[in-house]
């Protein structure tokens, strides 16, 4: 287990190394912040060789990265060139907006998903399964700032039930979590109907009726709970992608999070902020499919035996 | 004897009962009534379009659709400086399906062609791909689209190129497991032993054993690149909003949404069509080439 537990935090360890490498290195191919910072005024080349030493970008780039994640790690990610302020406490005033705008999400695709997999799984072909996988494929085909705008143009703008948009309340999380739960249920749903459907056919399933185990237990006790390994991998693995959801409904909502911090960054060419947010949400996404990956070898032994 | 009779007579032809989801057929009739609508528009738009999608009637803005207002030369209505909404609509149908096919078209073939390699081969060069593979899909595609798009600057041939960079891998891994599974299966030997050359073995024997799944994948991610690119242009990340596209309308709409619904209903509604189109034709191929996961 220590082995298997170590094998894939190094494998973390190494696409975080080799996504900030890609980043650091990218925003630095953008130009040189010195002349950025002149704001198209035409500086000196004294001027700014001065700038440069002083921003430490007239080092090697494996310096200043080196630089980087030492800064990085004691928490330290730059100064914001528009702001002037330090890019960690930026980060960390928007980040609380975007777990509950990601977490809520979640919470609502786990809830609607697993009913309704369930039932579409044990009854195959029958129009409620029919009505679901049909339900499934328009939430696939909906762009997710489309359903955002439609449900804010019927629930906000016609009904006034809720805010149309901004941050504050419990309100104002209702639409952009249902939003995105709908969104990440349509994948959801359908995988929780296949990967069910897969274990009622086993064995074990009959010799669980044969048992004389009512029909709901043996779905629930028997068929979901075997059903959960693929399901687990795959809510991990999407959290890249709810992350992309995240980011565009913030924008839609003007929801103070990280997304919208990360786009303004890029309209302002602000690459410290760019380069932070970047850093941050990728060691996110990498930390939670570690943990994913460590808690398959916890509920499937298998695997820690053949790794 | 039954056995004796089946055997002297012409054997009945046995049809194999698969029962298919209920409308299987019609899936793919409307998937591809969708697709076929948005390459229709987009091959034939000037025909179509009753007007130049750049043509702004400053006298003419946010006008509801024809049926809401008789008389009305703007069968959907006008955007907020005038823009006929149907001729943009139609026009946009160009982009999607442009970034839609190319970036599929380039993922698929890089990430086929490696695929095929490192399944075949195997060794040293199969443990460099499958660990660059590995790399390219644990980063997040929205924060890569970020850093390329700060880096290089918006634009068509970035968001392609952003798509293509992030979903080579996907296919890499399908057709090198698709590959893996037949390259030790009798027939593969057999080509191998009358002295087949490997470039013709992986073309004519390997390939077509692939073709199938990556078909499935590469209709769904057309779809999804559909999406993608929308919400990119949206965001403002992604092609020029001078160009007439449906991610672009969508961001221009927001500021009328209390005004204009049909600014913000009728783009959007385009996407979803096209995108529901693939995705039908993509659910039917692979329900078609794998009826038990049905």
């Amino acid at each position: 287990m220590i082995r298997f537990i170590a094998a894939r935090a190094g494998g973390a360890l190494a696409v975080l190394a080799a996504i900030t490498l890609f980043v650091a290195f990218g925003i630095r191919l953008t130009g040189d912040p010195a002349v950025v910072l002149f704001q198209g005024a035409a500086p000196s080349t004294e001027d700014i060789k001065r700038i440069q030493h002083a921003l430490g970008t007239d080092r090697p780039f494996l310096v200043q990265y080196g630089a980087f994640v030492a800064d990085a790690l004691h928490g330290d990610l730059g100064t914001s060139f528009r702001s002037g302020q330090p890019v960690t406490g930026m980060i960390v005033e928007r980040a609380g907006p975007t777990l509950a705008l990601g977490l809520g999400g979640m919470f609502v695709a786990l809830a609607a998903a697993f009913p309704l997999g369930a039932y579409a799984a044990t009854h195959r072909n029958a129009l409620a399964d029919f009505l679901i996988r049909v339900g499934s494929l328009l939430g696939l085909s909906f762009p997710n700032f489309w359903l955002a705008i439609m449900l804010i143009l019927i629930v906000a703008v016609r009904l006034r039930w809720l805010p149309p948009s901004g941050y504050g309340g419990p309100g104002s999380l209702v639409l952009p979590c249902v939003t995105l739960g709908i969104i990440l249920a349509s994948t959801l749903v359908r995988l929780v109907r296949a990967s069910l459907l897969d274990t009622l056919g086993q064995p074990y399933m009959r010799t669980a009726r044969a048992k004389g185990l009512r029909e709901g237990r043996v779905v629930v006790r028997h068929g979901l709970r075997n059903a959960l390994l693929p399901i687990v991998t795959f809510v991990g693995l999407q959290f890249g992608a709810l992350l992309g959801g995240v980011i565009v409904l913030e924008n839609v909502f003007a929801w103070p999070g990280l997304g919208q911090l990360a786009l303004q960054a890029v309209t302002y060419r602000d690459y410290p902020v760019v380069q932070g947010v970047v850093v941050v949400l990728a060691l996110g996404v990498v930390l939670v499919n570690l943990l994913v990956d460590l808690s398959y070898g916890l509920l499937n032994p298998r695997v820690r035996v053949s790794s | 004897m039954t056995a004796t009779q089946a055997v002297s007579g012409p054997l009945p032809r046995i049809r194999v009962l698969r029962r298919r989801p209920i409308g299987f057929r019609l899936t793919l009739i409307v998937g591809l009534g969708f697709v076929a609508l948005a390459a229709l528009s987009a091959l034939a738009a000037p025909l179509l379009a009753p007007h130049p999608p750049e043509a702004a009637d400053l006298g003419a803005r946010l006008l509801p659709p024809a049926w809401l207002r008789p008389g009305a030369a703007y069968p959907l209505g006008t955007d907020a400086i005038g823009r006929d909404l149907l001729s943009r609509i139609i026009y946009g149908a160009r982009i999607s399906l442009e970034v839609g096919v190319l970036s599929v078209a380039a993922s698929g073939i890089a990430g086929t062609c490696l695929g095929l390699l490192a399944g075949y081969y195997g060794g040293w060069w199969d443990e460099l791909a499958m660990r660059a593979a590995d790399l390219q899909l644990s980063f997040p595609f929205i924060l890569f689209a970020i850093v390329v798009i700060a880096v290089l600057g918006p634009g068509l041939s970035r968001i392609v190129l952003v798509l293509a960079v992030t979903q080579w891998a996907s296919y890499a891994r399908l057709v090198r497991s698709e590959t893996l599974a037949v390259r030790e299966t009798d027939y593969i030997q057999a080509a191998r032993a009358i002295g087949l050359a490997d470039r013709r073995i992986i073309w004519r024997h390997v390939l077509p054993n692939a073709l199938g799944a990556v078909s499935v994948l590469a209709t769904l991610s057309v779809a999804n690149n559909i999406l993608l690119e929308a919400a990119l242009t949206f965001l403002g990340l992604g092609v020029d909003p001078s160009i007439p596209s449906w991610g672009g309308m969508l961001a221009d709409s927001r500021n009328y949404i209390q005004t204009a619904w049909w600014d913000s209903t009728f783009p959007g509604l385009a996407i979803m069509l096209t995108v529901m189109g693939f995705n039908l034709v993509g659910d039917w191929l692979r329900d078609w080439l794998t009826p038990d996961m049905a």
